[in-house]
């Protein structure tokens, strides 16, 4: 029964992406918007994948998303108007910004590692503002989206066309992310994000896992960042700032922590929101804002994740593992 | 299958003067507080060995210190002959080394099955893979969780989420991931605490059948000592850091300096 | 040349001590409850508005000081009552986005009210002449700055080392449980917390507003260099959030003078080598105030 449920639920999901060009005027948005449901998307996912799963609180991949955004921008810019080698810039980029941040941030776990994931991840936005000449710094830059051109088929520039590569893309990514959750790694990130003390006592090295969670996640914003400059033509400080980081993770929190399909839905929640709020007013921050509070305080566990089993929410301090723990951390732990 | 549960604890044994666990003047502060203080303690292979004393002595303590929770402040610990001292975690694990927890330490969320798999595949260096497992390893590590389950005669909860099972239940799948990695060595820390008589039973009995059958060296901590003096053949007391008598279970427990340590508490009343 | 050192070092120190104050507030609040308060930078704002609200009112600048800090800390105490506290106990991503989402609604109503370019706020004009030091023209400003936020020091460490209730609140950081079990109000203790927190916060945002110009993303600009510090000093230490404030507001200082498009990126290069030498920041133990 579930899983006709998740078939039935998983292909009118498919139908409605591939009718998106035609649903969307009806609503009077535009079909980039869709565009930036997917691409705000695979970034939630690329979080969903650290946050949800391995439960490590990264609150820092705008980073990689604006790596993504800029590497592809750069490359168009200064090196070739080549749109798929400017895409697999970007997705490098937003990979190698991961590796670079990982070892700093292994060390350390819990609200530790988010502020090193909040702090490093702003030194992407701080480069970006501050080498004007080359990034064009808080104005950011503007690039020609170059056709992409496979063998003798070209894709213009035409929106429509332009959303479907995107939406393959999209798909393609979640795919193999699919693949990834289901391996044997994959279900031992998990086992971090349950009891990372127990995976350790199973003989892992859960370092090594999350090192390579955040290669995986850094990946994917990468490619979703990429795809979003060459959507909006534009490249810009903001997208590398921990406001957009924070944007990410709400949509997954709105979504549906730990679920697969959930980011998704919490990127087009606040997309659209985004876009239709800011049409009715100026103040539309302030709703967002209070959307996030609400749901913070009122439905942790997203919408999606009502679907799921009861979640273990509070972080025993047994459970909490400390890679260097220092001895008073055990004063607040079982009697010895 | 041929292989059980702990051949592998069978095959080397080998240590300076044979002792698989050797722990030499250990000992851990907390913000002044000596914890552990100059605590040794010896296993030899096949031994069961239980450590008893008041709460606070130090007993969580010292094996925290003999599985990497924290690094000893000072003294050595030698596993097989190696020194541990320093070791990782993990890396004690893959040395032969497991252990449960006081508050059982699992997967909250996921089944049974899930739960064992971890360390299943942690063994068979499979967790780390991207790829899919093929048919065959599906298969063989079906099998070991079922061998394990039928170990702590869980096999009907196979597929339950763990954290609604009983407190005695988890208990039981806490022993079978410790297990799950083929150790030498294991720490149980108090396995049968809140549990009924009935339920801490069978605890007692998977215990005896982990030395028994399995041929494990097995050290425990325990507050409940019908339970000690039916399992233990070395009983070592512990007390505000210290070892105050360490003997056979019937010696120790009418040692005096023993019953003083617990005066006053209700264990001393089941001596 | 140390002419020209001379007068970025003591600005440094003046930033420094900014960063050493607000990294403090942090500091206290993420210790004690695990909560990263990404809307400690929106309470700086509002006690730097609420001051310009009064001071345009022809209120005396050390009066609307006191004023907008206290107001802060009582919209603080509020927040954490009705918000901050029901995700105590929760994983510290909750009240990470809860905070942020403060942050997002406060920065915008600021703009709602105010404008979004800022307004004019300067300190009194007796403030605004320069004494020399060391042959060389120092901010009067500046200088006052120093010395109050080292008086707000000398206040804090009094009340954490010397009143029962600062006793209370260091015994929690070590202990919350043991001593809700000695019969205290941890409640109480943690609000008192924030409240500290936000007090320090409300005080270095009025200063703020007259030395960085007061507009709806003032507070958050000092918020990540204040990270920055908790990270560099060490989590949980006092000693710590001090002098890596120091240290870090000299080298941001110094460094405008010579390269200053790497005036920010000074901040992170630091924090990668202190991590790579002492990864639990420079005086960082997980004993507190220290």
């Amino acid at each position: 029964m579930n899983r006709a449920l998740m078939a039935a639920g998983l292909s009118s999901l498919v139908v409605l992406l591939l009718a998106l060009p035609l649903i969307m005027p009806l609503a009077k948005l535009d079909i980039s918007l869709g565009v930036t449901v997917l691409l705000f998307g695979l970034a939630a996912a690329s979080v969903n994948l650290l946050v949800g799963y391995t439960r490590i609180m990264a609150f820092g991949n705008a980073a990689f998303f604006g790596l993504g955004a800029y590497g592809a921008a750069l490359f168009v810019q200064y090196v070739m108007p080549n749109f798929l080698l400017a895409i697999v810039v970007g997705s490098i980029a937003g990979l190698l910004g991961a590796l670079v941040l990982a070892p700093f941030l292994i060390r350390r776990r819990g609200i530790y590692f988010a502020l090193l994931t909040i702090a490093f991840g702003q030194v992407f936005y701080f480069i970006a503002y501050r080498m004007t000449k080359i990034t064009g710094g808080e104005d950011g830059m503007t690039v020609t989206r170059p056709a992409l051109r496979l063998g003798s088929w070209s894709l213009g520039s035409h929106e429509t066309s332009f959303y479907y590569f995107v939406l393959v893309v999209f798909l393609l990514v979640m795919l193999g992310l699919w693949y990834v959750i289901h391996s044997p790694f994959g279900r031992t990130l998990v086992a971090i994000g349950q009891n990372e003390v127990r995976v350790r006592y199973l003989g892992l090295n859960s370092d090594r896992f999350i090192f390579h969670a955040l290669g995986i996640s850094g990946l994917i914003a990468g490619i979703a960042g990429a795809l979003y400059a060459m959507s909006i033509e534009f490249a810009y400080p903001l997208l590398l700032d921990w406001h957009q980081s924070g944007d990410f993770v709400m949509m997954v929190i709105l979504g549906g922590s730990g679920t697969f399909w959930g980011p998704l839905l919490g990127s087009a929640i606040y997309a659209i929101g985004q876009n239709v709020l800011s049409s009715w007013t100026h103040a539309w921050q302030i709703i967002i804002g209070g959307l996030f509070v609400a749901c913070v305080l009122l439905f942790p566990r997203g919408i999606l994740g009502l679907s799921m089993r009861p979640r273990a929410d509070i972080a025993r301090e047994d459970e909490v593992y400390e890679p260097s723990a220092a001895p008073s951390a055990a004063a607040k732990a079982e009697a010895p | 299958m041929s292989t059980s549960v702990g051949a592998r604890s069978l095959e080397r044994a080998d240590g300076a003067n044979g002792a698989l666990l050797e722990a030499r003047e250990v000992s851990l502060s907390f913000g002044g507080v000596k914890a552990v203080d100059g605590v040794s303690i010896s296993l030899q292979p096949g031994d069961l060995q239980a450590v008893i004393g008041p709460n606070g002595a130090g007993k969580t303590t010292l094996f925290n210190a003999l599985t990497g929770y924290f690094m000893p402040d000072s003294g050595e610990v030698y596993f097989r002959g190696q020194p541990i001292t320093r070791a990782p975690n993990h890396e004690r694990v893959r040395m032969g080394i497991s252990r449960t927890f006081q508050t059982p330490s699992i997967f909250p969320e996921l089944s049974v099955a899930e739960n064992l798999r971890v360390g299943i595949n942690s063994q068979s260096a499979l967790a780390q893979r991207f790829r899919p497992l093929s048919l065959a390893q599906r298969r063989a590590l079906d099998d070991r969780i079922d061998e394990l389950l039928r170990f702590v005669n869980m096999r009907k909860a196979r597929d339950r989420v763990v954290s609604l099972l009983s407190h005695g239940s988890q208990r039981l799948v806490e022993i079978a991931m410790s297990l799950s990695v083929s150790p030498a060595l294991v720490m149980l820390d108090e396995p049968t605490a809140g549990l009924a008589e009935a339920e801490a039973d069978r605890i007692l009995s998977v215990i005896r059948d982990l030395h028994a059958r399995l041929g494990l060296t097995v050290l425990f901590v325990e507050h409940n000592m019908r339970i000690v003096s039916a399992l233990a053949d070395t009983v070592t007391c512990m007390n505000r850091g210290r070892v105050c008598a360490r003997g056979a279970p019937a010696q120790v427990l009418a040692d005096p300096t023993v019953r003083e340590a617990y005066l006053g508490t209700e264990e001393i009343a089941a001596v | 040349m140390l002419e020209h050192l001379l007068p970025e070092i003591i600005n440094g120190i003046v930033l420094g001590a900014f960063f050493a104050i607000v990294a403090i507030g942090l500091s206290l609040i993420m210790n004690l409850t695990g909560t990263i308060n990404m809307a400690h930078g929106s309470f700086m704002t509002l006690a730097g508005y609420v001051a310009f609200v009064l001071v345009s009112r022809g209120t005396n600048f050390w009066y609307a000081l006191v004023v907008a800090a206290l107001l802060t800390m009582v919209v603080g105490i509020l927040t954490e009552r009705l918000l901050v506290s029901r995700l105590y106990g929760r994983l510290p991503i909750y009240s990470l986005l809860l905070t942020f989402g403060l942050s997002l609604i406060a920065e915008e109503t600021y703009r709602l009210i105010w404008g979004p370019t800022g307004v004019p706020f300067s300190p009194p004009s007796y403030l605004l002449g320069a004494v020399p030091v060391f042959n060389a023209p120092l901010p009067s400003y500046r200088l006052v700055i120093v010395a109050a936020l080292l008086v707000a020091m000398a206040a804090l460490v009094l009340f954490l080392f010397k009143s029962s209730l600062g006793l209370r609140l260091r015994a929690a950081v070590q202990d919350s449980e043991m001593l809700a079990a000695l019969g205290t109000n941890t409640r109480v203790v943690y609000t008192a917390n924030f409240a500290i927190g936000i007090l320090l916060a409300g005080v270095a945002g009025v200063f703020a507003a007259g030395l960085l110009g007061l507009n709806p993303t003032m507070g958050n600009e000092l918020l990540m260099p204040a990270f920055i510090t908790v990270v560099i000093g060490g989590m949980g230490s006092l000693t710590g959030s001090i002098v890596g404030g120091l240290l870090l507001g000299i080298a941001v200082s110094v460094t405008t003078l010579y390269v200053p498009a790497a005036s920010e990126l000074v901040l992170y290069l630091l924090m990668a080598v202190v991590l790579l030498i002492r990864p639990r920041g420079l005086f960082g133990e997980e004993g507190i105030f220290g």
